[in-house]
């Protein structure tokens, strides 16, 4: 009797602790964060142009056109692109919650991608419920990485990553990020760092520096083929 | 007693020395005042400059240029009394004795650019494709003193003489024309495309001018006049009437009392609105640690599974 007792209590233990582990084991493994940018993404930053001075071009330079979609396929990401502007603080718009939250958007008082400049694209590297977002695995990239950002005009401006970096918000550096340049640009941001359970904010940002390095031409107007 | 002070109740006078003083000082305060609203009522000065692209290319040692494009692209701002430039030149030239120079650069100025000269004197070598144009955009604040006209044009005078044309162009496809204004807005393409069978084909399309602002074109003038040349020329001005661009700021200091400051933005930045601070992207999900109830649960099963474990051991010594 006392043996049969003795087993019933052993399985009952036996399984609690499977169990238990079971899920502390699911809860580790479940742990998603977003990767930040190590040592070996993080190369020079070419400093803005002077505002008067002379200016040489340095690379290809596209006509004006608005973009429309970005793909990154280093780290899995199509996104059509929305329009950003300022909120009623001067900070820069983000895509609000609802059926466009997990999209990118272009900052629309920047240079469009591929014309002279910063263009500015920014996107969300998660939301408050659901998970990870469109720049979820931004600090995941690495120099030279592609980076596509198809335009209005049917062409496709192909940026190469430059260099990627945290920094901040605090001490955010405005004129890098926002300052003219002697190319064409593009910067994706997304927040990273430490998450600030009081003001609900991270406290970092991750911003990607690309340069454009060619683009497939607008196809001819008109029907295509045969 | 002194003699140049009359008594009290007399006739006011002065002796000559002081009469003359107080004259010098009259005459001093009055050309001083003219001087003062003659400086504060003449209009600033805008600072200029001039570009110049293409002239005077001609044959060298290497033989004839085959196809000469020279494009000028300007952007003149005038606004809150500043004035600024963002000026863009192309060029691409086939063959010596093209001096070096082709491709696109963009220069940045605090000047407006009021003159330019473009393609004069240049190729009259051989046969071949010469293309050059200007375009200006003037954007001046509403607040600029000044008044808008069309733009007056000189060209295609003396031109395409030779005889023939190229291709299956008229030899002199010009618009306006006539145009022969003397001191004109723009003058281009006189003297030009002279050789046989050689094409002058020059258009002003729609242009305007302020007075705050007088810029003047020349170009394509005695150029290309070999025979078989194509020689195209455009020269655009568009001036546009801009709101005047202040942002005023009014902040309160200490004593209660208000300050206002105006700041003219940097419309020729390339990025024209800079943001505030960084961008808050992230609704802070994936941060920190998460699932944190399923490890609660995962630790009370372990520690239960413990507790059992010991009761266990105790039962079966006890019994």
């Amino acid at each position: 009797m006392g043996s049969r007792r003795e087993r019933i209590l052993g399985l009952v233990t036996l399984l609690l602790a499977v169990s238990g582990v079971a899920c502390v084991g699911v809860a580790i493994t479940g742990q998603r964060h977003a990767p930040q940018p190590t040592s070996a993404a993080a190369g020079p930053v070419s400093t803005p142009a002077a505002g008067s001075a002379a200016l040489q071009v340095v690379g290809p330079v596209l006509a004006a056109s608005t973009p429309v979609s970005l793909t990154i396929p280093a780290i899995g990401v199509r996104s059509p692109l929305l329009r950003l502007g300022q909120s009623a603080n001067g900070e820069m718009e983000i895509p609000r919650p609802g059926p466009h939250y997990d999209e990118a958007g272009w900052y629309r008082y920047s240079p469009t991608p591929g014309s002279l400049g910063p263009a500015v694209i920014a996107g969300h590297v998660d939301s408050a419920a659901n998970g990870p977002s469109v720049f979820f695995r931004l600090g995941h990239l690495r120099p030279r990485d592609p980076v596509l950002v198809a335009r209005a005009d049917g062409s496709i401006a192909v940026f190469t990553v430059d260099t990627v970096q945290r920094y901040a918000k605090a001490k955010f550096p405005t004129r890098l990020v926002y300052g003219d340049t002697d190319h064409a640009g593009l910067r994706l941001i997304t927040c990273g760092g430490p998450f600030d359970r009081k003001s609900h904010n991270y406290l970092d940002n991750i911003v990607v520096f690309a340069s454009l390095v060619r683009s497939t031409p607008a196809p001819a107007s008109g029907r295509m083929g045969g | 007693m002194n003699p140049e002070i009359t008594p009290a109740g007399g006739p006011a006078y002065r002796s000559m020395p002081h009469r003359l003083a107080a004259m010098s000082v009259a005459v001093l305060t009055g050309a001083l005042s003219l001087v003062g609203f003659a400086l504060t009522a003449a209009p600033a000065a805008a600072a200029t400059s001039a570009v110049s692209q293409c002239n005077g290319i001609g044959p060298g040692p290497k033989g004839a240029t085959i196809k000469m494009t020279c494009r000028v692209t300007i952007v003149n701002t005038i606004s809150a009394g500043k004035t600024r430039s963002t000026i863009t030149m192309s060029r691409s030239c086939g063959l010596a004795p093209c001096p070096p120079g082709n491709g696109t650069t963009v220069r940045r100025s605090t000047t407006v650019v009021t003159s330019v000269k473009q393609c004069n004197n240049s190729d009259n070598d051989t046969g071949q494709l010469i293309t050059c144009s200007v375009s200006i955009t003037n954007n001046i604040s509403a607040d600029t003193p000044g008044t808008r006209s069309t733009a007056t044009v000189n060209q295609c005078v003396g031109s395409a003489t030779g005889g023939g044309s190229y291709g299956a162009n008229p030899a002199l496809l010009c618009s306006p024309q006539p145009a022969a204004t003397t001191n004109a807005t723009i003058t281009q393409c006189n003297g030009s495309a002279t050789g046989g069978g050689s094409t002058a084909h020059c258009t002003v399309p729609g242009s305007r001018v302020s007075s705050a602002l007088r810029v003047r074109v020349n170009q394509c003038n005695g150029t290309g006049n070999a025979g078989g040349v194509l020689l195209t020329c455009s020269a655009r001005i568009v001036t546009n009437i801009i709101a005047a661009s202040t942002t005023r700021t009014t902040t309160a200091n200490r004593t209660g009392t208000t300050s206002t400051t105006s700041t003219t933005p940097g419309t020729t930045s390339q990025t024209s609105r800079v943001p505030r601070g960084g961008v808050p992207a992230g609704g802070g999900s994936t941060a920190g640690l998460q699932h944190t109830g399923l490890l609660a649960i995962g630790g009370l099963l372990l520690l239960t599974a413990a507790t059992l474990r010991v009761s266990r051991k105790r039962f079966c010594r006890a019994t």
